[in-house]
């Protein structure tokens, strides 16, 4: 590692530009708290989307670091949980790909000790969220309906008219009619109209990147709004390789670098890390010192604990009709029946997402099809579209087991360790997955569908519970606002927050969450009358001459 | 045991194939997908899937390499420039259009250049071809995954 640069200041640091820390990096800088957000990855420009799509479509990850190894791993456990396509690095972070569902939890998801006698209660209430939720659903353009019977209640409508529901929605609405099951719209934060600056959806069916801009991304909905206050910068590039404590058990410094592995280092008054589920974890591991032996923050030993996602898999059948699937990358209909008014102390509440894209892709029926020339093509044409899928999402319980580690024998980039993921599964979570299978077969079965089958057991792109919230120092890493136990001046921010995780998808409950602690700073800075207009800190770019 | 002496790609270095080397592939593939002469723009589809393959994927210029040189030699000319007709006869006759290739063929000691076209190079040309707009053509959609459309069309049947 190079030596290293003069010290920068700032007056708060963010360490990552994804849902948290960009949405910090806005609530902040527009009360005047001049913030410096590092961020790992590069900048990803709109312009370069159409290609990023296309190559999407041809199997390539468009969202893969250029820096070899950056993002090495190791896994154990009983399912080996792969990080490649489950998050990105860079301005927007795992924003640039998720789907955009924006599913609130429901009031019962923060009462698990209380009322299922599993788990952990939050120290906090949907009732003290629910404000947060929708400035968070404004903020990102959420398209949706109120029509879940089994959501919470909520203050503020929607702020965009949802997507109607697609043809193949039909066939599940007439199966779920039969068999007396709600189902309902997904509330996505994807523009149903123009919003924001930001464009109409045009169904190019590559979600995972959009071309256009629709689906929201921090990189669009936050950063350049908090760029544009004049007391927010973004260095991208920037890759944060420890955090350092002065005498007091404060955060001094953070040590940073780019691709020319440079070291640079920047001070702060305040350090928020929001570097997702794996990589917040580990960055505090990293910075392990005198002070905190087994990581910064983590004198509770929980730091990396409790590694929790959301177990996935798909069922489909084969109908005699044609579906016509593939002409957009989003569902439009889910059920939520089963997420909440049931006995969740042996089995997991679980979400049905009925599927706009199920089923063989022309390119993959044809190789396979034992046709050639002239009848290939009425081949696929007759194979194709007649797959109905419905994925199921199911609650998992925080296992101490599973956990982020660092794995000294494999060094990154940087030649940092790497993260170890072990993640595996419990009978909680098998006994809610098979239920939801009976009930997705079930669907499928009453409209007629042959060669029903479920798949593999899968993950989502949800990394939580690593770095927990909750009011007792021994039992969780960060208090109600977010601010680690252990040092005063430190907040963890994102999905490593989550002290159950419900079966809903996290990022919204993440956006609401960092909105509050934001709020919450602020206020902080208020009461020691210490606000103040900061200029333009003048950062330099990892990898620029400084 | 049947896995053991099914083709396999080999490990050689991406790279770009010669134009003859394209050429052949394309007259190759054009049989395989449509059974007719490609017009222009399905061509390009055949060359943009060929180029990435050769140029990203180790084994696939190699492999590529050998049906052109294969097809050329059992053509005793350039391939490309005999007849629609003829290549499929050809091809008819070396049972270059079944990709479906059985452990007994795999255990001869002769024709193994032959077997690596039909179970290598012929799916992944069809399914190239397939993954193409000529794939979404095929079954019907002018939109499809990283072609933009009209948002209210999923809503109902395709006309």
């Amino acid at each position: 590692m190079a030596a290293g640069d003069g010290v920068r200041e700032a007056e708060v640091c963010i360490i990552g530009a994804g849902a948290a820390g960009a949405i910090m990096a806005l609530e902040l800088a527009r009360r005047g708290i001049g913030v410096v957000v590092l961020e790992s990855g590069p900048r990803h420009d709109l312009g370069r989307r159409g290609e990023y799509s296309r190559r999407f479509v041809k199997g390539e990850n468009p969202w893969e670091s250029p820096l070899k190894g950056i993002d090495r791993y190791t896994t154990g456990g009983s399912v080996g949980y792969r990080l490649e396509w489950n998050r990105a690095r860079g301005v927007g972070g795992s924003t640039l790909h998720w789907e955009g569902t924006t599913l609130r939890l429901r009031a019962d998801d923060f009462r698990m000790r209380t009322l299922h006698g599993v788990a952990e209660d939050w120290p906090i209430s949907y009732e003290e969220l629910e404000p947060y939720y929708g400035k968070a659903e404004r903020a990102l353009g959420v398209a949706g309906t109120p029509d879940d019977p089994w959501a919470s209640p909520r203050s503020t409508a929607f702020p965009l008219p949802p997507f109607p529901l697609s043809f193949s929605d039909g066939f599940f609405a007439r199966a779920c009619r039969k068999l007396d099951i709600a189902l309902h719209q997904v509330p996505q934060a994807r523009n149903s109209l123009a919003y924001g600056g930001r464009s109409q959806c045009h169904a190019c069916g590559t979600c995972h990147v959009c071309p256009t801009g629709a689906k929201a991304s921090t990189d669009l909905t936050h950063i350049p709004q908090a760029v544009a206050t004049g007391h927010a910068d973004v260095v991208a590039d920037a890759t944060v390789l420890r955090l350092e404590v002065d005498g007091s058990s404060q955060v001094r410094s953070v040590v940073y670098a780019g691709g020319d592995r440079r070291e640079r280092r920047l001070s702060a008054r305040l350090f928020v890390v929001a570097a997702g589920g794996v990589e917040t974890a580990r960055l505090l591991l990293l910075s392990a010192s005198p002070d905190f032996p087994r990581g910064l923050a983590n004198r509770s030993g929980l730091v990396g604990r409790y590694f929790t996602s959301h177990p996935m898999i798909d069922v489909t059948g084969r109908v005699a009709e044609r579906v016509y699937p593939y002409r957009i990358g989003f569902s439009t209909a889910m059920s939520g029946q089963f997420a909440m008014p049931r006995d969740r102390q042996r089995r997991g509440a679980f979400l049905l997402e009925f599927l706009n894209s199920a089923g063989p892709l022309p390119g993959e029926i044809a190789p396979v099809s034992g046709a050639w020339g002239t009848a290939l093509g009425q081949r696929v044409k007759a194979e194709f579209g007649r797959t109905l899928g419905i994925r199921i999402y199911a609650e998992q319980l925080p296992i101490a087991a599973n956990t982020v580690t660092l794995d000294a024998g494999i060094t990154d980039y940087f030649g940092n360790p790497v993260p170890h993921i072990t993640y595996g599964i419990g009978p909680y979570e098998r006994a809610a997955l098979k239920e939801a299978e009976e009930v997705a077969a079930k669907i499928l079965a009453t409209l007629g569908a042959e060669d029903i089958r479920a798949s593999a057991l899968g993950y989502a792109a949800h990394q939580l519970g690593t770095h927990r919230m909750g009011s007792d120092p021994a039992q969780s890493v960060v208090n109600a606002h977010l601010r680690a136990h252990d040092v005063p001046n430190l907040y963890l921010v994102g999905g490593g927050t989550f002290v159950t995780v419900s079966s809903s998808p996290p990022t919204l409950t993440i956006a609401a969450l960092a909105i509050r602690t934001a709020e919450h700073i602020a206020e902080a800075y208020r009461g020691q009358g210490t606000t103040r207009r900061t200029h333009r800190s003048g950062v330099p770019a990892a990898g620029m001459a400084t | 045991m049947s896995r053991r002496f099914k083709p396999r790609l080999d490990a050689t270095a991406p790279g770009v194939l010669s134009e003859r080397e394209m050429q052949t592939i394309v007259a190759f593939t054009a049989v395989l997908v449509e059974g007719r002469e490609l017009n222009t723009h399905e061509a390009g589809y055949v060359v943009e899937h060929v180029t990435d393959k050769a140029g990203k994927t180790p084994g696939y210029l190699s492999l590529y390499q050998k049906t052109a040189a294969l097809l050329d030699r059992l053509a005793g000319a350039p391939f490309s420039s005999l007849s629609l007709e003829q290549r499929i006869g050809l091809m008819m006759r070396h049972r270059l259009t079944d990709s479906d290739v059985r452990i007994r063929e795999c255990l001869r000691p002769w024709g193994r250049e032959t077997l690596a076209v039909r179970a290598l190079a012929v799916p992944d040309l069809i399914g190239g071809y397939y993954l193409s707009p000529a794939g979404w053509a095929a079954v019907g959609y002018e939109a499809f995954p990283s072609r933009c459309g009209d948002l209210t069309r999923y809503t109902s049947a395709e006309a």
